[in-house]
């Protein structure tokens, strides 16, 4: 444990929900883009970031001193697992409400990367190459998502965890539940297989446009 | 939570760790080159090409994401077509902070640039308002050099600010263009290809729009656009003219709206016609070379462009804004060449409080200052990332690549280890303003600027001029011929450099003098050494630096020593013969100062380095002075006898075969000799002082030459003179000192009339037999008359050297004493008379010399008999002090004589039956007494002097019947000598005065029984 995390619990031992405020009020930010990354599309018009990450704040307010008695991840990792199940139980409320049970609950954790890979690879085209060429790159799409499907999976969780989420290597390692070697070496794989592909897919070319 | 904490680092991939910090940089709107890390990394490039690709396509993947996140999430968060007063026209611009549009507002039909504020960024209202608020005073800011803010507002939930719209480019992607170029800059670049682009997508079109302009700006920058080149003009003249603007030498030719045409932006930079542009070699063989061959223009160009952007921070510093986010992605350079500040403390506005904690650092890590890491900021921090701009305009390459903040990095290569062709004043402009302490950057953008100015304008820059100790550090790194000397004596010497610019005023002057020494001296160099070779110059510079260190130091020392000690107050104190008076009154800066000193010379000595200037004796001499200055008299006498055994072996090596050469070493042995004997007088060490001043004599006999030079015989009227104050103070002179006379404290002994006898008669002197005192008296009237002859011929061989008066009258004075002693006060008063007419003349002829006329002061008011007829010479004392008061008025020597004679005048007053008279006065002493005690806890001097007067003052209140006054002074007295810290030395006679004073209580307690 690194000597700032064991402050912050410090903080928190010490400081009580003041000390949450504040620690909280820090992460604010990359909570709220992981909530932005992963809540549903369908249900983003109608819930604010915002709204979850205040229930966030509530559960961890009520939760901290369990937490604190026995701290089993990292207090990030922890507020992020409190993010996403409030994240759960808003999409079950949500679902709920419009009946749509039938439908797959858009879930966040490993079980998301084929959506991840569709996105990535729809981006990736749309980036890649110029406007004109885009139509004519339908087929590349598909190919591209294949072969991101191929991808290991962990390999991919850890790209999406490191940029979507925008999270350090160890934060990625304490959720993967990876060494933080393992991580960041599995993360230059999957750079490195993710160039591969991309090279793969893109026609030789010109580089892109600045 | 702790993504850069460093014992994670060594668990991870090398090649991780640069990712994350590209990834970084991607994230703040930079566009780091992969290049540039496989160049830096070059064991690690294979894998880097191989990983960074897709890092940056899933970044932008991200960033994609986040704007369709936004477009779609809510209706408010898509694009307006307009935004309160602002038509949205196209977008122009993307970083970190968010999107920036051209638009119209419609209101005063004017295109601006809006800045959007990324929804994501801008997140809670704390950081909303303070962005408000930051917007309000950013455009309070009316600078030519700084992108004009119109204000700021917020619709549909958007917050945004409008500012003037630049056309031009980024220095950041000015920078990139320099990186891309191939060999040949003049030649179209191949990297660049945006001409054959379809214009279907207005933001690819935008780009390349911007690509093209900083691609021009890149090149105009060089100074080597071929078309445009007027070779008839005058060649490389170096009377440059500095123009006010525009910063670059360049303007436009063509009044064209860039947007229309792509093409034509390219043409829209001209170079001005300016003598510098021809200075540029036209056929540089940059084909040769990977990257282009930055020419002298390049350098004057960015001088120039960072000097006004420094001259645009000053100004906004002055208003107390600070920018906070200066990297080349906030610096534009528009088609005229002029620079422009952008985002003045709107960037950082919009960061979470607490940025390091969550690692998620939204602006430019690399160019933030250590400072700023850990959350301060001020002007200096600015400096540093406009330092760090510089520095990579100067290299083309970005900010070492590393995680831990710059204070803890190996620090980088210089800039012209990269790049040699970089003029040395500029790189050494750009490490000052970017050095990782504070303290040794640039203390204000001004001085920052004025340093780039002088170097557009060829004078010496003053990063190397100035008397401080990065000057001494330099000159240490640069010269190997003084490698004789280790790095701790440098770094002494650095440290005495910083603790004399902060002692005192009076050490400040010294600086300043020497400032203009070193100004002179520097241009003297200069001079000379036009024609002499980099190296040799330097080494000369450096010696001259040290040579006149050393001066300054000798010259601050002399002054803490020459501060002339008052032979009045030594009296006052003496009267008791309780209290070894010799302490030097030292303040604590002093003590500082000479502390360090002290480790300096000592070093010094210990190195023995003759390229120095200064022998080992010679600084082993000093270590003795500040010594003895410090009251280690032990110490003091170890060093001058270590001297000594130095000036022999120095006596007994060839090169002091010349004659000159060996009458230094001997003078040098003299004047150690003169220091011991003064220094066993001081500790009352008869026997060695006279063995000593033996040892003078026999030196100086045996060398003829020295012992009739000027000097040689001034040493030996010296130690003459100290000799006789030695004998003086041995000489019990009971019936002489003014305690045999009325002074204040016999006026209450048994037997006088109308006095209390509340006062115990003063020790009495032990009873020695007459012929010892005639011995001494004998031998010390020889000494003094010896001294006074060799004066008297010195002074008339050479009447206008002022020393020897000085000595002259201190020797004549001396005589004076003994004449009193001898029981011959005609003599006295003639020698007295003599005395103060030396002093007078002096004083005649240096009306504003203030040691003369300290001098002449304190001899007014010694000798004095408290008789009525002393009252006019104590009363001109007073008035001499009062004028160097006037003059100086914390210089303790100067306020403690003006009490002493306060204190005789008092006494006078006293035997005359005046005691309310001699109250007021002795009042007046005391306070100012207490000052000096209070600004001087541990000198013992003041302390004694005060209670000496308390102690009067007291026996005065009793005797006008004010008993509680004199109760309440006594108190204080008494506690005063309790919390007074004494040293071994001192505390026999500390417990003998709190006696005293402890029985005068006593006394005033029971007035009846003693009645």
């Amino acid at each position: 444990m690194s000597t700032a995390e064991e402050l912050d619990l410090q903080r928190l031992r010490q400081g009580g929900e003041t000390a949450l405020a504040q620690l909280f009020a820090g992460c604010q930010q990359r909570l709220e883009h992981i909530i932005r990354f992963r809540i549903d599309p369908r249900v983003r018009s109608r819930v604010d970031a915002a709204d979850v990450l205040q229930d966030t704040f509530l559960t961890a307010a009520r939760r901290l001193p369990e937490f604190l008695k026995q701290p089993a991840s990292s207090w990030f990792v922890w507020l992020r697992q409190l993010a996403l199940q409030t994240l759960i139980d808003v999409h079950r409320r949500e679902f709920r409400h419009r009946r749509d049970a039938g439908r797959e609950i858009h879930l966040v954790g490993p079980g998301d990367s084929e959506n991840t890979s569709f996105s990535i690879a729809c981006f990736l085209i749309d980036q890649l190459t110029s406007p004109s060429q885009q139509l004519a790159r339908a087929e590349e799409l598909q190919q591209l998502q294949q072969a991101l499907n191929s991808m290991n999976e962990v390999d991919r969780e850890v790209l999406a965890l490191r940029h979507f989420e925008q999270l350090s290597n160890l934060q990625t390692a304490e959720i993967l539940g990876l060494s933080p070697t393992a991580a960041s070496n599995r993360y230059i794989r999957a750079a490195a297989r993710l160039t591969e592909i991309l090279q793969r897919v893109q026609t030789p070319g010109r580089k892109p446009a600045p | 939570m702790n993504p850069a904490s460093p014992e994670s680092d060594a668990d991870r991939h090398p090649v991780d760790l640069l990712a994350e910090d590209f990834t970084r940089r991607l994230r703040a709107g930079e566009r780091p080159s992969i290049n540039e890390y496989c160049t830096q990394h070059p064991e690690h490039a294979d894998l880097i090409r191989a990983v960074f690709p897709s890092v940056e396509a899933t970044e932008r993947v991200c960033l994609q994401h986040e704007r369709q996140l936004t477009a779609t999430s809510t209706i408010s968060r898509a694009r307006p077509d307009t935004l309160g007063d602002f038509q949205l026209l196209r977008e122009i611009g993307r970083g970190g902070m968010g999107v920036v549009y051209e638009a119209l507002q419609k209101s005063l039909k004017r295109r601006v640039a809006l800045k959007v504020v990324n929804p994501l960024i801008a997140g809670s209202e704390k950081q909303i308002r303070r962005f408000r608020r930051e917007a309000e005073s950013a455009a309070k800011l009316h600078h030519s050099n700084i992108v004009p803010v119109y204000g700021s507002g917020e619709d549909q939930g958007m917050h945004f600010y409008a500012m003037q719209l630049i056309e031009g480019a980024t220095l950041s992607e000015v920078l990139d263009c320099l990186q891309e170029m191939p060999g040949d800059p003049a030649g179209p670049p191949t990297a660049l290809a945006p001409i054959s682009l379809p214009d279907r997508s207005p933001t690819v079109a935008a780009g390349a729009l911007r690509y093209q302009r900083a691609f021009a700006a890149a090149r105009l920058l060089l100074g080597n656009d071929p078309t445009t080149r007027h070779p008839g003009l005058v060649p490389n003249d170096e009377t440059t003219v500095v123009p006010e603007t525009p910063q670059v030498a360049a303007e436009p030719a063509a009044p064209t709206t860039p947007a229309a045409n792509p093409k034509h932006s390219a043409a829209d930079f001209h170079l001005k016609t300016s003598p510098e542009n021809t200075a540029t070699p036209p056929d540089t063989p940059a084909a040769a070379h990977q990257r282009p061959h930055l020419t002298p223009l390049y350098f004057r160009n960015i001088a120039r462009l960072i000097a006004a952007a420094a001259n645009a921070l000053e100004y906004a510093h002055r208003q107390g804004i600070l920018h906070r986010d200066i990297k080349p992605a906030n610096l534009l350079l528009d088609s005229q060449g002029i620079v422009c500040i952008a985002d003045f403390g709107l960037a950082r506005s919009l960061e979470p409080d607490a940025v390091t904690q969550t690692g998620e650092i939204v602006g430019t890590f690399r160019y933030m200052a250590p400072e700023q890491l850990r959350g301060d900021a001020d002007p200096r921090t600015d400096i540093y990332a406009l330092g760090l701009t510089l520095r990579e305009l100067l290299t083309l390459q970005p900010p070492a690549a590393s995680l831990l903040p710059a204070t803890e990095r190996t620090p980088p290569p210089t800039p012209r280890s990269l790049r040699p062709e970089i003029p040395r004043d500029l790189e050494t402009i750009a490490l000052k303003a970017s050095c990782p302490e504070p303290e040794r950057r640039y203390q204000t953008a001004t001085e920052f600027e004025a340093d780039l100015l002088r170097f557009l304008e060829d004078r010496p820059i003053s990063a190397r001029r100035v008397t401080s100790a990065e000057r001494l550090w330099r000159w240490a790194r640069r010269n190997p011929q003084l490698a004789s000397l280790s790095a701790v004596t440098v770094l002494l010497l650095a440290i005495v450099v910083v603790i004399l610019g902060v002692s005192n005023r009076r050490i400040q002057k010294t600086l300043s003098a020497l400032n203009q020494q070193y100004a002179r001296a520097d241009q003297n160099l200069r001079d000379k050494t036009q024609a002499l070779k980099t190296a040799d110059r330097e080494r000369q510079r450096a010696e001259k630096n040290l040579e006149l260190a050393i001066a300054a130091f000798e010259e601050v020392f002399s002054n803490i020593v020459a501060r002339g000690r008052s032979e009045t107050l030594l009296e006052e104190l003496s009267q008791d013969e309780l209290l070894p008076a010799d302490d030097a009154v030292l303040s604590s800066a002093d003590v500082t100062l000479l502390e360090t000193l002290l480790g300096f010379f000592d070093r010094l000595a210990a190195e023995n380095s003759r390229s120095l200037g200064i022998t080992a004796a010679d600084a082993r001499r000093r270590v003795g002075d500040i010594q003895r200055q410090l009251g280690r008299l032990n110490d003091a006498r170890e060093s001058y006898r270590q001297a000594l055994d130095a000036c022999h072996a120095d006596a007994s090596t060839p090169h002091t075969s010349t004659d000159d050469h060996r009458a230094d070493s001997l003078i040098s042995e003299a004047e150690i000799l003169l220091q011991l004997q003064q220094l066993e007088t001081q500790l009352g060490n008869v026997p060695a002082a006279l063995e000593l001043l033996q040892q003078l004599r026999e030196l100086l006999r045996h060398n003829a030459a020295v012992g009739r030079s000027t000097q040689g015989r001034f040493l030996l009227a010296a130690a003459l003179n100290s000799a006789t104050s030695l004998g003086l103070r041995q000489i019990p002179d009971l019936r002489l000192r003014p305690r045999t006379g009325p002074g204040l404290l016999g006026l209450f002994t048994p037997g006088t009339p109308g006095g209390t006898p509340l006062l115990p008669p003063a020790g009495a002197e032990p009873p020695q037999p007459a012929g010892v005192f005639d011995q001494r008296i004998q031998r010390t009237a020889e000494a003094n008359a010896e001294a006074l002859q060799i004066l008297r011929e010195l002074c008339s061989e050479t009447p206008d050297t002022t020393a020897f008066q000085l000595a002259l009258a201190r020797a004549t004075r001396d005589n004076a004493r003994l004449a009193q002693i001898s029981r011959n006060p005609a003599q006295a008063d003639a020698a007295f008379a003599e005395a103060i007419q030396i002093l007078e003349t002096l004083l005649k002829q240096y009306p504003d010399n203030e040691l003369f006329q300290f001098e002449l002061a304190d001899a007014l008011s010694s000798m004095v008999a408290f008789r009525p007829a002393d009252m006019p010479r104590l009363q001109r004392s007073l008035q001499l002090t009062r004028q160097l008061m006037q003059k100086k008025p914390a210089v303790p020597e100067y306020l403690g004589l003006h009490a002493s004679t306060l204190t005789r005048i008092a006494g006078i007053h006293a035997t005359q039956g005046q005691f309310l008279r001699a109250e007021s006065t002795l009042v007046d002493a005391v306070r100012i007494l207490e000052e000096l005690a209070n600004q001087f806890p541990d000198g013992s001097a003041w302390q004694l002097a005060l209670i000496r007067a308390q102690q009067q003052l007291a026996t005065l209140y009793a005797r006008n019947n004010r008993t509680a006054d004199a109760q309440t002074v006594l108190k204080n007295a008494i506690s005063r000598v309790e919390s007074t810290p004494t040293g071994p030395r001192l505390r026999p006679a500390a417990n003998a005065l709190l006696n005293r004073l402890r029985e005068m209580r006593s006394a005033l307690e029971t007035p009846p029984e003693n009645q």
